[in-house]
């Protein structure tokens, strides 16, 4: 008995150590497996936007070490995660160098002393510049002095800028490479809705039905919206993509239909849709009659249709007249019926009727433009049409339904449209030639009544024609590239070396700093803090991340020390700069635009860190953002109940304008037969200083071509690969031959990334008379075997 | 000794495979089946492996 | 076949069963007698060492290849809402599109996750057994993400069948991309969105979570 109880108590006690190995074999085994996992990418990611296109991608930055060691793109971001093979690389923008340790890099100020830049200090570099441009100022007056941005600054950096010139300085010379960009597109739809930016949203195209693509590549240049118009046309069967463009680009190659038109021509493309639209019928009365009226400007004439004049003998300028109806406007088309025009466009009539049908009875019809539309002689009124189309068809202000204009870069948008750091404007949609919009401004930032200068600045190409004058004495350039992305590029580069440049710049061997007096070494990307805001109107936080390389400042830290200095010199409103950091820079920012209806008081700093962009207007802290504006849901119209209200307008009536076509200043002559268009590669982004850089993306791209028609080349007997000269007027460069059947027979194209194929120094520096762009798509060229011009075989 | 334990392990081990062929799907049978059954087959084995030591032990073999 | 095994694992369950409910009713005098010990060893042999062999063979067999099935994985209600989304016609993320046009014929989960099922190499097996005691122990939180609790979707699920066509070597971006693509440092998913819906889309409690994890589409799947 008491052996037996024992061994039941020994098997009792093996039974709870067998318990237990069960336990230890079962927990066991997951705790190894919890081991095995793979270590992630990385140890943190951290919600940011992508440095270069203004398709402003929100992306998932992974560090480990306080290195940058992975991108993702954000799901929960506008792009819904996707973004291109240069979104992909950022993870290597900020240790990127020609040498690929970082060389090229500013990293301390340097003045230049003879033919040589040396390096200072902060104190020395700083004292120079408040000292040059405060002399400037008290012996020249405050228009010897300007400042030249970028959409590509943040809006903080802007809006400081802005302010310190406008409002402390009191010079309207205040202007930025979105004048080369987007200008068309911002004094269009002024023109058109009163305020500037678009009215529609990305998700508008995941429901149109008709993608009306005009001057764009998308498939390169917006790549993540592209895919996401792919994605809408594989769900629906009856979505149409057309796209518009002298090139058989990549997106024309996925086009339905592909209109292969001659460069600068879509202004009279869009008036003979718009004749189409009227004569047949597709008009929709209804909302042009409840929500339009129509424009055109008139000269100023007597009775016996003689110019008025104005005391000093000048011709009155043109006035505008709104008394036209609907056939009255389409009477004024007659000229633009297909037939009479298709021939000059390069099309026939049936592919103008054929897209007007589609545009006008789709469910849904969004139109997508970029620099085709915008860089032209014809800009700002090409921009009028395509909104009128818009207007006309009633393709508005409905889901999948609006006039949308891709930005090109990622904070022209936010920075400098909105914040008004164009010569001509004020923040939040302000006009600089407006008294009342003066004095509100003066009100709030608390200057004295007639501060700020009545009337515009001088825009880009006059403001490097002053510094060619001497009008212009010392000039400060931000984050931009100008001597490689400015028109008759030689020209400008001259001015340059006349002036007193100052450069803000993050390389100090891009074109711009290499002509710098003064280079000031700048922060990169997540090496500062500031929000950026893009194409939809969003805006988005970007948040700084990692410490700036070598001495490098924020350009928001520069310029607050150089208010400071100027303040002190006397040359400016005392006090002018309160907000010295990003988060109270942003906050004056926002408060101010509470004035107005770019309202965006309600993004608080603490929402843009936490949500992923939100778009304005958005006026308290628990509204969501406004993704459609002039329809319900847009806080701000003035009844909630109606469907429809442009409010940027006093009667709340968009405008459809008449835009008569004028011809082209560049057109192809006996001496330049060919037409010159440039324009981007997916690899490389505008001057190509970050992407050239990174060495996957050089070494894609490599050295920029000339994109010759291959029937234009047989009449040269020019071989692909071969090094071409191509000249006009304004200059001539050289480049290796790429023969395509994309561009038109008698159209070349280059990119203009590539520094040491300075395509720029061959285009026309014509602008548009409105916006003042100018005219990068449309320059006359002459083109042969470098070194040994053939004549074209007869 | 008996058997009892080595039994009583493998039985468990038996009735949880059993319950999984039926439960496919059941991510808590294949749960029981991996973590606890196999465990249990593995104990129940070595616990006979104890018993036959024992066994030969008393009979001198080792 | 899987009935093969179905009736192969009962059968040996069940016997397996009833061998062991002997050896525990025997009682330790007929364990020692020498009479019937030979029978008594063969009965332990197999009911401790042979048959749990055998049954585990057949039942690991079944967990093999019984897992790679979308309704395996559709088991769990924390897959519900890839699930769901994968199965529904108007969606764009890469496993509905894979799904709804045949790109896949069968097993599309697996197909993709082949790194990650109950099968393939060990560390990848290893895996999926710890997303199953983490999910039956509930130590987990919705959203299930990748990047912060450690691990990486390996590109090479992707790779494996799209590397190889004319289509994918004809754009550029993959040439470009090609070292980081195979070490998956740069993800497909940047240039081609999402496979599944968002994690803020299967966070309890957001809009789409209710529609994600509504039960009948789920019950369709199996």
């Amino acid at each position: 008995m008491g052996e037996s109880s024992n061994l039941d108590r020994r098997e009792f006690l093996m039974g709870l150590a067998a318990i237990g190995g069960v336990g230890v074999l079962g927990a066991g085994s997951w705790g190894v497996l919890e081991s095995m996992v793979p270590q992630a990418q990385a140890a943190s990611w951290h919600k940011s936007v992508c440095r270069f296109c203004g398709n402003g991608c929100g992306v998932m930055v992974g560090m480990r070490d306080k290195k940058v060691v992975a991108i993702r793109g954000d799901f929960e971001a506008t792009n819904k995660g996707f973004i291109c093979v240069k979104g992909s690389l950022l993870s290597s923008l900020n240790t990127a160098g020609y040498g690929g340790n970082g060389t090229g890099r500013a990293l301390k100020p340097k003045i230049r002393r003879g033919d040589q830049l040396v390096e200072v200090s902060w104190e020395e570099a700083m004292s120079l510049v408040a000292e040059k441009f405060a002399t400037a100022i008290k012996t020249k007056g405050k228009n010897a002095v300007a400042f030249y941005g970028s959409g590509q600054l943040l809006t903080e950096e802007t809006y400081t800028a802005n302010k310190l010139f406008k409002g402390g300085i009191g010079t309207n010379n205040v202007d930025g490479n979105p004048r080369l960009c987007m200008a068309s597109a911002a004094v269009g739809y002024t023109q058109v809705f009163g305020k500037d930016e678009p009215c529609g949203c990305y998700e508008d195209l995941d429901k149109a039905e008709v993608f009306f693509i005009i001057g764009a590549n998308m498939a390169v240049a917006h790549q993540p919206s592209f895919e996401r118009i792919k994605l809408t046309r594989k769900a629906n069967p009856n979505c149409k993509i057309v796209v518009v463009d002298p090139r058989r680009c990549e997106t024309a190659e996925v086009a339905d239909l592909h209109l292969h038109i001659r460069p600068g021509y879509d202004l009279m493309l869009l008036n003979s849709m718009a004749y189409v639209i009227i004569k047949d019928n597709l008009a929709n009365r209804d909302f042009v009659a409840k929500h339009c009226k129509f424009a055109r400007m008139l000269p100023q004439l007597d009775a016996a249709g003689k110019p008025l004049l104005d005391e000093k003998g000048q011709a009155l300028p043109p006035k505008e007249d709104n008394s036209l109806s609907l056939e009255e406007y389409g009477m004024l088309l007659e000229d633009y019926a297909p037939e009479k025009v298709a021939e000059r466009i390069g099309i026939s009539p049936h592919q103008i009727r054929e897209v007007a049908h589609l545009f006008a009875k789709s469910k849904g019809t969004i139109s997508c433009w970029t620099m085709g539309i915008n860089q032209s002689s014809r800009g700002t009124a090409s921009n009028n049409m395509l909104s009128a189309l818009h207007l006309l068809t009633g393709q508005i202000c409905k889901p999948g339904a609006t006039p949308l204009s891709m930005t090109g870069q990622p904070n022209a948008c936010g920075g400098v449209r909105d914040c008004g750091a164009l010569s001509h404007l004020l923040p939040h949609g302000r006009l600089a030639a407006n008294p009342k919009h003066r004095e509100e401004v003066e009100e709030i930032w608390g200057l004295p009544k007639g501060t700020i200068a009545p009337g515009p600045g001088k825009h880009t190409i006059a403001m490097y024609r002053a510094m060619e004058t001497g009008e212009i004495e010392c000039l400060l350039v931000m984050c931009t590239n100008p001597a490689q992305s400015l028109p008759a590029g030689e020209r400008y580069r001259r001015a340059m070396e006349k002036g007193f440049m100052v450069v803000a710049e993050t390389f100090e061997d891009s074109e711009t700093a290499k002509l710098a007096d003064v280079i000031l070494p700048a922060a990169l990307w997540i090496e500062k803090e500031g929000v950026m805001g893009q194409t939809e109107r969003r805006y988005q936080l970007v948040e700084k991340l990692l410490e700036p390389a070598g001495e490098a400042r924020s350009d928001l830290q520069i310029l607050v020390d150089l208010a400071e200095r100027l303040d002190k010199a006397g040359v400016t409103t005392p006090g002018i700069i309160k907000s010295k950091t990003a988060r109270e820079v942003w906050d004056e920012a926002r408060k101010m635009s509470a004035k107005s209806v770019y309202n965006y008081e309600g993004m608080t700093w603490e929402r843009m860190q936490k949500e992923h962009g939100i778009q304005w207007p958005c006026p308290t802290e628990s509204h969501p953002g406004t993704a459609r504006r002039y329809t319900r849901g847009d806080p701000m119209m003035s009844n909630p109940e109606l469907e429809v209200e442009f409010y940027g307008q006093p009667d709340k009536r968009a405008k459809i304008w008449f835009r008569p076509w004028v011809n082209l200043p560049q057109e192809p002559s006996e001496q330049y037969p060919i037409i010159l268009t440039t324009g981007r590669i997916l690899e490389q982004w505008h001057t190509g200083t970050m992407t050239q850089r990174i060495k996957e993306l050089n070494e894609a791209a490599g050295p920029a071509t000339i994109e010759i028609n291959v029937q234009d080349a047989h009449e040269r007997n020019i071989q692909d690969g071969q090094l071409v000269t191509i000249e006009s007027q304004f200059g001539k460069v050289q480049g290796k031959a790429k023969l395509s059947t994309g561009p038109r027979k008698g159209v070349c194209f280059a990119a203009f990334y590539d520094p040491s194929v300075f395509v720029n120094a061959v285009v026309s520096d014509a602008v548009d008379p409105m916006s003042f762009e100018p005219e990068f798509k449309v320059t006359a060229v002459s083109m042969s075997p470098a070194g040994d011009p053939v004549a074209p075989r007869s | 000794m008996t058997l009892r334990l080595p039994a009583l392990f493998s039985g468990l081990g038996f009735l949880l495979t059993f319950w999984f062929v039926f439960n496919l799907h059941s991510p808590m049978a294949l749960a029981l089946f991996t973590f606890v059954a196999q465990p249990c087959f593995l104990v129940g084995f070595v616990l006979w492996l104890v018993r036959v030591k024992t066994d030969l032990k008393q009979k001198e073999v080792l | 076949m899987t009935t093969l095994i179905l009736i192969l694992g009962v059968g040996l369950s069940l016997v397996g069963l009833l061998i062991c409910m002997r050896l525990w009713l025997l009682p330790a005098s007929k364990l020692n007698a020498k009479a019937g010990a030979a029978g008594v060893k063969l009965t332990a042999a197999v009911g401790f060492v042979v048959l749990p062999l055998l049954a585990v063979g057949v039942a690991n067999y079944q967990t093999f290849e019984g897992v790679k099935e979308v309704s395996s994985c559709a088991g769990c209600h924390v897959m519900a809402p890839m699930v769901n989304d994968m199965l529904r016609k108007d969606s764009t993320s890469l496993a509905a599109r894979h799904f709804n046009n045949r790109w896949i014929a069968e097993k599309q989960c697996y197909n993709c996750h082949s790194d990650y099922g109950l099968s393939g190499t060990i560390k990848s097996k290893g895996d999926g057994f710890r997303h199953l005691a983490r999910y039956v122990t509930g130590s987990y939180k919705e959203p299930i993400e990748y990047h912060r609790s450690g691990g990486f979707y390996d590109n090479n699920n992707c790779l494996k069948c799209h590397a190889v066509t004319e289509k994918f070597q004809a754009v550029s971006s993959h040439g470009t991309l090609r070292a980081n693509l195979s070490s998956s440092q740069t993800s497909c998913l940047n240039c081609h969105g999402p496979a599944h819906p968002t994690a803020l889309q299967r966070t309890p409690g957001s809009k789409t979570y209710e529609a994600l994890t509504h039960p009948p589409l789920l019950e369709a799947s199996r």
